[in-house]
């Protein structure tokens, strides 16, 4: 039984656009912040979004429900943030909470504590992404913000499980351990 | 059971995957054995753990209305084969066999062709006629075995000539 949104896509390709605005609507937010923690840069992050859903638009003639359509969407995502990784330069950490505030969903109820709080993880987490080889970043990403399953992260990287496995495992430890000040347990060093 | 030392335990790669609920049941049952006696996997798994909950909680960017607005617009002008209907999707194909063929005959016809050869006769097939006519005359070619088409070349080759 096909996923909904491969669904969807094979509605897209029949020639039905209000399909792909539904693809969108539901999968921009998770693009953007997938981008963003390859780049860094939120209005750099939605214009590799825009990319990604443009070319899932053009080749939708040529699609082929063989894998769930969030692991196609995220193989192309992570192929092209990869790409823009290696031709261009991000040295410059992602950014910090004090310079530019970001959007963030999801603080309706935050107290503004809780909204600092959270801004100033995101920097963290972004100077500890900077730190993993752009396959722990994307597959810690797909991981920890998507909920995807190692199975279909393997298929997003086009790679085994077992590799997932490892690729998650020490991004997670090293994520830990830029993580240490904002509360929990130690993380031993070394 | 003996202790296993905080650097070199052999289970420790597979705590994440235990967080994630990613380990197949004789696996897990197998780390969770592991646990009650290993002196550095628990404090691991509680750190894996926190960090996980950590980051689930962390609130998102929330992109632009415009991205909306750009890819959209971007879709609709779009030059794509996307968009069209079964119908000129199957249409396609056989637009492009017809076309194809069209063209093949078109080539065929407008191809350049030998010209058509001029059924005026020129001064050499003149003489050649003249000659052959009197060579008729003579006595040895009279009396060579010319076959019925030759002759009638060289009748139709005089008339021509007469005609002329």
């Amino acid at each position: 039984m096909l996923d909904p949104d491969a669904e969807l896509m094979l509605a897209v390709k029949g020639g039905d656009p209000r399909a792909f605005a539904k693809l969108f609507d539901k999968h921009a937010r998770s693009l953007v912040n997938f981008a963003y923690r390859f780049v860094g840069d939120r209005a750099r992050a939605e214009e590799l979004a825009q990319d990604v859903f443009m070319k899932i638009y053009r080749s939708a003639s040529s699609y082929q429900p063989s894998a769930k359509f969030k692991t196609y969407l995220f193989r192309v995502a992570t192929n092209h943030c990869m790409n823009e990784r290696r031709r261009g330069v991000y040295h410059a950490p992602h950014e910090s909470a004090e310079e530019r505030p970001l959007e963030l969903a999801s603080v309706d109820n935050a107290s503004p504590e809780q909204f600092t709080h959270g801004r100033e993880m995101q920097a963290a987490l972004g100077v500890a992404l900077e730190a993993l080889s752009p396959r722990e970043r994307a597959a810690f990403s797909m991981c920890r913000f998507e909920g995807m399953a190692y199975k279909d992260i393997a298929d997003a990287l086009e790679t085994s499980e077992a590799a997932v496995k490892s690729l998650i495992h020490r991004a997670t430890l090293a994520v830990a351990r830029h993580l240490e000040p904002f509360g929990g347990p130690q993380v031993a060093h070394g | 059971m003996a202790e296993e030392s905080a650097m070199a335990c052999s289970h420790s790669d597979q705590l994440t995957a235990y967080v994630d609920g990613e380990l197949a049941l004789p696996e897990r049952r197998e780390l969770e054995e592991h646990l009650k006696s290993c002196v550095s996997c628990p404090g691991e798994l509680a750190i894996l753990r926190q960090t996980a909950e950590q980051l689930s909680a962390l609130p998102a960017i929330e992109p632009s209305a415009d991205l909306r607005r750009r890819v959209l617009h971007g879709v609709d002008a779009s030059p794509t084969s996307v968009g069209r209907s079964w119908f000129a999707q199957w249409l396609t194909p056989v637009v492009s066999l017809a076309v194809a063929a069209a063209l093949a005959v078109l080539i065929i016809h407008i191809a350049p062709r030998p010209a058509p050869r001029d059924r005026s006769l020129d001064s050499a097939d003149v003489t050649l006629a003249e000659n052959l006519d009197l060579m008729k005359d003579l006595p040895v070619v009279a009396s060579a075995d010319l076959s019925d088409s030759d002759l009638e070349v060289v009748a139709i080759l005089d008339q021509l000539e007469k005609a002329e």
